[in-house]
């Protein structure tokens, strides 16, 4: 299979279909321009009662979602010099990521499997479904679907929303919410260098037309050679003493675009990236450029979203996803090849309508249908093929809610979501919260839901040398209690706290079946977390802002009695924007603690903490934008567990590194 | 690659089917103004209610003058508004780059653009000039009208010290729907 011909081919499709779509939208949608009433002729208490359709449909205030919310807005990203999706959750209080220099993992909670691909955490784009159908797994590095300066802002919602999302919404949901054409309003040039090789460009486009069509275009490529690396377990003259030379690479490109035209969306993201693994990761040959892992992402999707004058919400939406894994795996005199192919459809409807005055229902349902969840592992040469395996199945899901006023002040939110598939049973996922307002200022809630993991595809059907397939794997299950409690204080102040308690059935992970050597996914037993977080946010005028959390948790297996590995008891995060000088200068100070976890070899890893610093700078130059980053300021050396996968139990982390970035928009 | 192709052909002819609805959807419905048209009529209703000394009108003639200042959701709405009729005068619209061009005219919208330079542009404004602006905080560091949005509803404040210093008056029509709003220190 050449790699660059389909690279080719889902690129041409991509934009074959914007074009024609975007020409039939425009063609039939352009004479219903020109249909809206004149406001003009309006007195002010006719227009005071006209409701704006906005960023606000759909969307709940957050002291009544049924959830602990946190939201990181774009103004963040650019002042504490964020890199990725993944710098981002580092920030978020509960979050724990881990990089393996190949793909970085989320977990929250003190749940964190090494090497899951990041699949115990919904992530959505603009409310789209953001995972592939072979690993149920998503990237958070230069492998995540969107660049990380289209992003407007990031909610972030803790605990399962397996009731609204079903399947993967089980520790987290995550919702990306991209800019729109209005917020770029013409041509934004970026170029980036960093340490290590690392140089970035990326080009926007983005308008509101005059008819009210919004567009976004972007493109964006990033290369970085990486650096030489050192790993002590490979430290032996066969193997370079430990060094991996020149075997960091990471190249990838990103697409986007976005079409709004009044209630209709069409949405299609794209990346592709290639990184080689410095590792050895797969008892591979250590010290060789060979090892390459290469990912594609990519949907198209078109929404159609409208509140009717009864206050009656709907939303629909279809959309095509792709996904490719491209391995390259290099042993003693052969290359082993992994080629995986997703392509799946998902469709989905919903609609919000207020009975009564008390209750907001809301309801849906979604239906995922793969067409393909090709799976492929063999050597080159001589050819061996270990597994071809040629799959197809489906989904679907119905869900109802009902967000039912009490009386002022008290929320009762009830919701249950029914999912089946191919793969696993129906299995109904409840959250009932109880939502209390006693002063305007202070929230509890109380909450609970369960929601499930199914098995991904990989996990059942994946086989390779010394790795065999588990067809029978069940899904994985969690039931969680959680209070949370916020506090604003003076409208500068915010207090929050959540206790929560959480138990995992069924847990899925990679083991070694003592019978036969081989390597498979299981339904190993339970785990159980309990924990709890308390934060601190400001925000004050002339644009100072701060976050400082501390999260508490204790995970561990129920039969051994003892704290699972990677998991984090203690972890400190603090946040810190400050204007230097007017406001043209910005300073972000970023610091995180994380304590000791355990390898999965029982062995430990220390704490450490990471200070970074970024200097931003936005109209020193008119539509000029700068900033200059230092991430690990003090080079702290600190190392993240990792999986079978490696020899090591431990990959390395960055040291100092530096980022400076100029952005030019006009 | 053949299927795959054809799965994509017969999605983009589906998508080009929905596509192709949304005006028969729209038709039946009375057109939704943009919240830029909703927040540029309250405006033309504000210019209707406002007394200015009547030198204000010696170096424009017959017209009413509308600066505005950045760009925004209401800045190209706003573009509406010029040719109407308040108070037996046309309206104009005029884009201006420094606040100091509003010397000789009558109302300045500033856009959210200008959000980092608002408090310096307040205070380069001459007298007999009504602000307007959807910049948060506008009305309590110096502006005299600031929109907000309450329940998906649009309203608006007004800093009546800023309207008396500047030698406005407004009619009760508007004030009684208005928040009125004390400034922060300036």
């Amino acid at each position: 299979m050449g790699g660059g011909n389909q690279h080719n081919t889902i690129i041409k499709h991509l934009l074959k279909g914007f074009v024609i779509l975007t020409l039939g939208t425009l063609i039939f949608a352009l004479p219903a321009v020109g249909t809206t009433r004149d406001v003009f002729d309006m007195s002010l208490e006719e227009l005071m009662d006209i409701e704006v359709y906005g960023a606000s449909k759909f969307r709940q205030k957050i002291s009544e979602a049924p959830s602990s919310i946190t939201v990181i807005t774009a103004d963040e990203i650019r002042k504490f010099g964020y890199r990725s999706l993944s710098d981002i959750l580092k920030s978020v209080r509960g979050f724990q990521i881990n990089y393996d220099r190949v793909y970085s993992f989320a977990s929250i909670r003190g749940h964190s499997i090494a090497s899951d691909y990041t699949n115990r955490v919904l992530i959505l784009v603009d409310g789209h479904r953001v995972r592939d159908n072979i690993y149920e797994g998503v990237g958070l590095g230069t492998d995540f679907i969107i660049d990380i300066d289209l992003i407007d802002r990031v909610e972030v919602v803790r605990g399962p929303s397996a009731s609204l999302y079903g399947d993967l919404a089980y520790l987290a949901v995550i919702n990306i919410i991209t800019r729109d054409g209005r917020n770029i309003n013409g041509i934004e040039i970026m170029g980036l260098a960093g340490s290590h090789d690392t140089y970035k460009e990326r080009l926007n486009y983005g308008k509101t037309f005059a008819n009210g069509l919004d567009m976004v275009v972007s493109a964006t490529h990033s290369r970085s050679k990486g650096q030489n690396l050192y790993f002590k377990e490979y430290d032996s003259p066969s193997t370079n003493f430990g060094v991996a030379h020149k075997c960091d690479g990471d190249k990838a490109v990103q697409l986007f675009t976005k079409l709004t035209f009044q209630d209709l969306v069409l949405e299609g993201a794209f990346v592709t990236r290639t990184k080689t693994d410095p590792t050895g990761a797969f008892e591979t040959v250590f010290n060789v450029p060979l090892n390459k892992y290469g990912d594609e992402w990519g949907f198209m999707e078109l929404k159609y979203e409208r509140e009717f004058e009864s206050g009656f919400s709907v939303m629909g939406r279809t959309s095509y996803n792709r996904y490719s894994y491209k391995g390259q795996y290099a042993y003693p005199g052969y290359l082993n090849k992994d080629l995986q192919i997703g392509e799946w459809w998902l469709g989905e409807v919903a609609g919000t309508k207020t009975f009564f005055d008390r209750h907001k229902i809301s309801f849906g349902a979604e239906y995922q249908l793969n067409t393909r969840q090709d799976q492929d592992s063999f050597d080159e040469i001589p050819y061996t093929s270990y597994v071809h395996s040629r799959r197809t199945s489906q989904s679907w899901g119905v869900f109802g809610q009902d967000e039912f006023t009490i009386m002022k002040g008290l929320i009762l939110n009830a919701g249950v979501r029914f999912d089946q598939s191919s793969f696993y049973h129906g299995t109904a996922n409840p959250r009932i919260a109880l939502i209390y307002n006693p002063y305007k200022q202070s929230t509890f809630k109380l909450i609970y839901g369960t929601a499930f993991r199914s098995p991904s595809a990989y996990e059942m059907f994946y086989q390779a040398d010394g790795w065999k397939a588990n067809p029978n794997l069940k899904p994985e299950r969690i039931r969680n209690y959680e209070i949370t409690y916020d506090q604003s204080l003076g409208g500068h102040y915010r207090l929050s706290g959540s206790v929560f308690d959480y138990k995992i059935t069924k847990s899925i992970q990679q083991i070694i079946d003592r019978a036969d050597g081989l390597a498979v996914f299981g339904n190993t037993g339970d785990i159980t977390g309990r924990g709890f977080e308390i934060e601190a946010a400001g925000n004050w005028e002339q644009g100072y802002q701060g976050r400082l959390s501390y999260t508490y948790q204790e995970v561990k297996d129920s039969l051994t009695k003892s704290r699972i590995m990677n998991s984090a008891r203690n972890l400190f995060k603090l946040n810190l924007i400050s204007p230097i000088w007017k406001d043209f200068f910005f300073g972000g100070l970023e610091v995180q603690y994380t304590s000791d976890r355990k390898t999965v070899t029982d062995r430990k890893v220390g704490g450490f903490s990471v200070t970074n610093f970024t200097l931003f700078s936005q109209k020193l130059i008119k539509g000029f934008e700068i900033s200059a980053s230092i991430y690990n300021l003090f080079d702290t050396k600190y190392s993240d567990p990792t999986g079978n996968d490696h020899i090591q139990t431990a990959i390395p982390q960055d040291g100092r590194t530096f980022w400076f970035k100029i952005t030019y928009g006009f | 690659m053949a299927f795959h192709r054809k799965i994509m052909v017969i999605y983009v002819v589906f998508l080009t089917f929905l596509a192709s609805l949304v005006p028969a959807v729209f038709a039946q419905h009375p057109g939704i103004a943009s919240e830029g048209e909703i927040k540029a009529a309250f405006i033309y209703n504000f210019i209707k209610f406002v007394e200015w000394p009547a030198h204000s009108f010696s170096t424009a003639g017959q017209h009413i003058v509308i600066c505005i200042l950045g760009q925004d959701g209401v800045t190209r709405a706003l573009e509406k508004v010029s040719g109407k009729i308040a108070q037996g005068k046309t309206i104009r619209v005029k884009h201006i780059a420094d606040p100091a061009e509003v010397a000789q005219f009558h109302a300045l919208y500033i856009g959210q653009s200008e959000k980092d330079r608002a408090r310096s542009i307040i205070k380069a404004i001459p007298k007999h000039v009504l602000t307007i602006s959807d910049l948060q905080f506008f009305a309590a560091s110096g502006g005299m009208i600031n929109f907000y949005t309450e329940e998906k509803k649009i309203s608006f404040v007004i800093n009546l010290g800023a309207v008396e210093r500047a030698g406005l008056k407004f009619s009760s029509q508007v004030l009684r729907l208005a928040r009125i709003v004390k400034e922060t220190g300036s």
